[in-house]
């Protein structure tokens, strides 16, 4: 069993001319094995800051952030981050994009690769260019990428924001037969209330801007779910109030 | 690609066709301005050769020698600058001290190094390849510099995150993205460079087809002065085609 765990972290932006900027304040969660957690929260809540922080990206300003009791100071195989779109190496082929982390690390073998593509069916475009390929496409050869290194944790910031509705649907489907197919363990940021309650198991609710955790809820709905399920809806009510209440504080704010 | 090449073909054909008629029917001087019947059936006659004794050279050599100049000089400019504006972004040291020089120096045009390039070098090929050399570097070294600041963060963290160590990261991520971009500049920045190789060999080098328009003042053979502008522009055209098909082929890629 492997845990993640974010213990009263606080990260401060040091700007120019001494101006700082308080991105996250006092967070705390845990995530193990196995879980599917989403965490949501209104744009500029620092989510993404926070998902920088457990994959070693940027050092917090407090707290601490530890992985199967080590703590996370530096990039490291066993938590990978998958961005938005755009993130693929333009001049790399699928292969080889998808065989970046093993590359870095010196392997030389490579068929893990071959049998990552044939698993989420990529294998035919092995040798396709990112421009080549629509925008799912790119997100699925992203996740095949992180999927490589068998990081225990993926650490996802909002992979599916800049897709259309479809594309969406069907990315979010294929998203949770990786996760159940490879056993994986996802942390997933998202502003979308109903991305958050159709794919996690738990949603973490983060406040606006300096991001705190306000509020953790299960979601103990049976998969796979409907949009539709009135049990559904009321998770997205619930939701729905809290991150007005933010916005609207948010808004007040600044 | 074949209709691409009658689209810009005709434009020219349909100028000759002009030209031509204007020489027929007398509306202008064809001892100033011969047509390419006339200076095309000059350089047949001739047998590609122009010049006597030791200016003399045949025209496919003379278009060997400028293009060879310009694209040694394009290449190790290309080289250099990369490797520069690498370096350069690498270390802030290496900044401070070199930057503002190249900065001093990326105005200077091409041609204003041909006097230098002949004191240094003397008249030949190495002084042709430091003028355009130092025509391009300067330039390119900044927009490397400038191109490795663009260079996406996120495939930066994209990297990181799969265990880049920082030299990878130079190596595998902002090398190869800012290699378009640069080459894009060396693009344009060939004409310059084009036009300062012909310059040098009007005033120094005595050989190339800059040496023909040359021959054909001192000769008084309008014949000779088109015919060599006409060259002059179609080889810069050819290079200038090369430059695109490695821009399309080689270093295709562009930020997405």
């Amino acid at each position: 069993m492997s845990s993640l765990v974010v213990d009263k972290v606080s990260k401060t932006w040091q700007g120019a001319k001494g101006l700082s900027v308080e991105a996250i304040r006092d967070a705390s969660l845990r995530v193990s094995s196995g879980e599917f957690v989403a965490i949501l929260g209104p744009s500029g809540c620092g989510k993404s800051t926070l998902l920088e922080l457990c994959a070693g990206l940027e050092r917090v300003s407090g707290g601490f952030i530890s992985i199967d009791g080590e703590e996370v100071r530096n990039p490291n195989p066993k938590a990978v981050m998958v961005f938005q779109e755009h993130s693929l190496f333009p001049w790399l082929d699928v292969e080889s994009n998808v065989g970046f982390g093993l590359k870095m690390r010196g392997a030389r073998d490579f068929t893990r690769v071959k049998e990552i593509l044939e698993r989420v069916k990529l294998a035919k475009f092995a040798r396709h260019y990112p421009h080549q390929l629509s925008g799912g496409m790119k997100q699925r050869v992203a996740i095949a990428r992180a999927l490589v290194g068998s990081p225990e944790f993926m650490l996802m910031d909002e992979p599916f924001a800049a897709l259309d509705f479809q594309t969406r649907v069907l990315m979010q489907q294929f998203l949770l037969e990786v996760w159940a197919g490879f056993k994986s363990t996802i942390l997933f940021v998202t502003h979308q209330i109903d991305e958050a309650v159709l794919l996690a198991d738990r949603v973490v609710v983060m406040s606006a801007a300096p991001g705190r955790v306000l509020e953790e809820i299960a979601i103990a709905l049976p998969r796979p779910r409907s949009m539709t399920d009135p049990e559904f809806n009321a998770y997205r009510v619930r939701l729905t109030s809290h991150m007005e209440r933010e916005v609207m504080h948010g808004a007040e704010v600044h | 690609m074949g209709k691409a090449a009658a689209a810009a073909l005709l434009p020219w054909l349909a100028l000759v066709a002009l030209w031509e008629l204007a020489a027929a029917r007398g509306w202008m001087s064809t001892t100033l301005f011969p047509p390419p019947s006339s200076f095309i059936r000059f350089a047949i006659e001739s047998d590609f050769r122009v010049g006597f004794g030791q200016e003399g050279m045949t025209i496919p050599v003379a278009i060997l020698a400028s293009a060879w100049r310009v694209v040694m000089g394009l290449m190790l400019g290309f080289v250099a600058a990369v490797a520069t504006g690498i370096a350069v972004s690498m270390s802030r040291l290496l900044s401070a001290a070199i930057l503002p020089i190249v900065r001093g120096l990326a105005p200077i045009a091409p041609i204003a190094w041909i006097p230098v390039g002949i004191v240094a070098f003397g008249i030949g090929n190495p002084t042709a390849i430091f003028v355009v050399f130092t025509g391009v570097y300067f330039l390119l070294t900044l927009s490397t510099v400038a191109a490795v600041q663009s260079v996406d963060a996120r495939l930066i963290k994209t990297a990181r995150t799969f265990g880049a160590s920082k030299r990878q990261i130079w190596a595998h991520v902002i090398f190869p993205a800012v290699l378009p971009q640069v080459f894009t500049m060396l693009r344009i920045n060939f004409f310059a460079a084009w036009m300062a190789v012909l310059a040098a060999e009007m005033v120094g080098l005595k050989n190339g087809v800059g040496m023909i328009v040359i021959l054909g003042r001192e000769m008084f053979n309008p014949n000779l002065i088109m015919l060599g502008i006409c060259i002059i522009g179609v080889t810069g055209y050819a290079v200038d085609a090369l430059l695109l098909l490695i821009q399309r082929k080689v270093l295709w890629w562009k930020p997405e």
